[in-house]
């Protein structure tokens, strides 16, 4: 497995706290969720300049998970943990201060991992609720659901392909999880990885031909970058403590990693293969 | 150092927090309130120590330690199983580290509770009964800590924020259950940046070293403060009164809380999170001589209520709960305590026991999750005597049910008090687990 080893990572937060599936807001912020407490997780807007963390939603008192936003910046949407185990899929229009939630059937299902389409009038998104765990999608004010997937197994992190046309999933669907690519209606699913370790959370680069996801196909969770048609499959880095949740800079030459180094758990910039 | 009232050692960072008493090792402490009447143990036991590890909320047993990887798919979720080093024993993908470390504990697979509900399966595997008329019996900590009896450190020491427990209410079989709460345990909290905290010893704060010099002082002081706390019982002011003493008047007891002592690469191995330094805290006080250490994982079962702490009961998201978060850090803390206590040879004299009250249902559930199931799960034992490298018991092929003959809270308990020096005998005298069993696989 060829791998990257001589890239340097930039450390971007020193504070060491658990950090779950970053996302960039713009150039310059990234939004992640927070281990900030031992009972909150809170998503927390980090400067890339200095690194300074700041709660994203302050009044909000329950655990918050997956940040995600549109490409123009103007919708954002999270997983928040309701008065159940349930975690609902909150939605705003940040110009307009407009929220909706889409609440899933079963109070203890959750809807996780949220994904904008392109043009951002889709959400897709994981939904573990009374048909299984599925991929599924809503529109912006948390209506219109569409389950995009109906399979058995698991499916998980979906990811919209920068054209809007595709949709990377990771799925157990043949027994352990791999990354799969699905047409944006949910229709022509193509399996990409065939690992015998858990393959997930992919993440398409900024020009689609690249693919970005997590695996523990060599023992410990790191970051691998595939070709979009599931081809040349490259490790990115070589140490072996958890590499994971895998986002693409804007520039399309660098990969934001929440990394555990030193027992801390903080947010790396990396160059990315090519 | 270590500060006393808040009591928070300084952290990695250099932060300390108010302390009523920062200068303690100046105090005289003449009068030995720490001579309580203890039964000595006749023979030194094989565990002179007991580190119970656990994991309240209910670890799903499949997706860890008991894969069944031929079961339908409904049953045998998306984790594949990785080989281990203890040849025909598998576990899932989510512990390379604990895998690789099987030669160094041993396995129960076969474990049943006789309650489905976190809080009294929570009582009886810490019990080892189910309650009575008069509520639960003592904890096995509360046990052990009455034979033993204290040093300058309390006997029973349990880290967490606070009592365990879920929404509802606390776990009863946590504490001193028919006994008292006299013999409830010295509770501890640990912050994933080291900070400890004594809560029981916030009940002491505003005491001066100038006022603590004067024992009359001082016990005129404790009464008024008792008397300002109603709702503290006579028995546990009186416990929590001699812990106090005993701490403060004892540098070794003191710096047995105290992380900043550590070297920075074993803060590092045990890594930054609440339950990895408390894992640190309690290898730490097992080397100073506490007789019980209970680990606590979080205070509450629950993960995703707002009040929560990240918990086992993953009744929602347990696939992706266990795959980002619960089974790599158990993976890597139980592997570094594991390593740790091996090294400095404290494993020949430290029953390791690591469990929750119950395991998750084997069926997925139609929201793609696991649920509460009590009928079969794993224990994981280490130390002192116990046989290590070894699976003892068999699940059926989905993991519904013991396939071989069920181990009963009742026998886990036997098991730990037997190896802490509590006898057959002495059990009898106390009235506590009696005509129990030991699990002799494991010995």
């Amino acid at each position: 497995m060829p791998s990257s080893s001589s890239l340097a990572m930039q450390r971007l937060t020193h504070d060491g706290q658990r950090k779950l599936a970053p996302a960039f807001i713009d150039a310059r912020e990234i939004a992640v969720a927070v281990h900030a407490s031992p009972n909150l997780v809170a998503i927390h807007r980090v400067r890339i300049e200095d690194g300074a963390l700041a709660r994203l939603h302050p009044t909000v008192a329950a655990h918050q998970f997956d940040p995600a936003f549109s490409r123009d910046g103007r919708y954002h949407a999270y997983s928040m943990s309701s008065t159940s185990p349930q975690l609902v899929l909150v939605i705003q229009d940040l110009r307009d201060k407009r929220e909706h939630t889409f609440r899933p059937r079963d109070a203890r299902a959750t809807a996780r991992s949220p994904s904008f389409s392109p043009d951002g009038s889709r959400i897709v998104f994981s939904l573990s609720d009374v048909n299984g765990h599925q991929i599924a999608g809503v529109n912006r004010e948390g209506e219109d659901l569409r389950l995009l997937t109906r399979s058995t197994g698991l499916n998980t992190s979906p990811a919209f392909s920068p054209d809007g046309r595709q949709i990377a999933f990771s799925s157990s669907r043949t027994g352990d999880f791999e990354i799969y690519v699905m047409d944006a209606d949910g229709a022509n699913v193509r399996q990409m990885t065939d690992s015998p370790g858990l393959d997930t959370r992919p993440a398409w680069s900024p020009d689609g031909r690249r693919i970005a996801f997590t695996s523990n196909r060599e023992g410990v969770y790191q970051i691998y970058v595939m070709q979009a048609d599931g081809t040349a499959v490259r490790r990115v880095g070589s140490d072996n403590e958890r590499h994971d949740f895998a986002g693409w800079h804007p520039d399309g030459e660098r990969l934001l990693v929440v990394a555990e180094r030193g027992g801390m758990s903080d947010l790396y910039l990396v160059e990315a293969p090519a | 150092m270590l500060s006393v009232g808040s009591f928070n050692a300084r952290d990695c960072q250099g932060v300390t927090r108010r302390a009523f008493v920062r200068a303690a090792a100046a105090v005289p402490f003449a009068w030995g309130l720490a001579g309580r009447a203890a039964q000595a143990v006749e023979t030194e036991p094989k565990a002179r120590s007991v580190l119970l590890v656990w994991l309240g909320g209910g670890p799903s047993h499949v997706d860890l330690f008991d894969p069944k990887p031929k079961a339908p798919l409904e049953y045998r979720g998306p984790f594949a199983s990785i080989a281990t080093a203890t040849p025909g024993v598998r576990f899932t993908e989510l512990l390379p580290k604990l895998a690789a470390r099987s030669r160094r504990f041993s396995l129960i697979r076969s474990n049943v509770n006789f309650d489905g509900n976190h809080r009294p399966a929570g009582s009886i595997s810490l019990t080892g009964a189910v309650a009575g008329a008069a509520g639960y019996p003592p904890n096995f900590g509360s046990i052990i800590s009455r034979v033993r009896g204290a040093s300058a450190l309390p006997a029973f020491v349990s880290l967490a924020r606070g009592r365990i427990g879920d929404g509802d209410g606390p776990v009863l079989g946590s504490g001193g259950g028919t006994w008292g709460t006299g013999h409830d345990p010295f509770m501890v909290d640990c912050s994933d940046a080291g900070a400890v905290d004594l809560p029981d010893l916030k009940l002491l704060e505003g005491l001066s070293p100038q006022r603590l010099a004067d024992r009359q002082t001082v016990l005129r002081d404790l009464d008024r403060a008792r008397r300002q706390l109603d709702e503290v019982p006579l028995t546990r002011w009186t416990a929590l009164y001699e812990r106090a003493h005993s701490l403060l008047g004892d540098s070794g007891a003191r710096q047995a809380f105290d992380l900043s002592r550590e070297p920075e690469a074993a803060r590092e191995a045990y890594g930054h999170t609440s339950f990895g330094q408390s894992c640190l805290l309690g290898r730490r006080l097992v080397e100073a001589g506490v007789p019980y250490v209970q680990v606590n994982w979080s205070q509450y079962v629950e993960v995703f209520y707002p009040f929560s702490d990240y918990g086992w009961d993953t009744h929602a998201d347990n696939f992706g709960l266990l795959a980002d978060w619960h089974g790599p850090l158990l993976d890597g803390v139980f592997s570094t305590l594991l390593d740790d206590l091996e090294a400095r040879g404290l494993l020949k004299t430290t029953l390791v026991v690591c469990m929750g009250e119950f395991g998750r249902t084997p069926r997925i559930n139609a929201i793609g999750s696991r649920d509460h199931w009590h009928q079969c799960y794993f224990s994981m034992w280490a130390g002192a005597g116990v046989q290590p490298g070894r699976a003892i018991g068999e699940s059926d092929p989905r993991g519904e049910f013991p396939a071989t003959e069920p181990v009963t809270p009742a026998m886990v308990g036997t098991t730990i008090l037997e190896l802490a020096g509590v006898s057959s005998a002495e059990r009898a005298r106390l009235k506590v687990l009696e005509g129990g069993r030991v699990i002799d696989a494991l010995l």
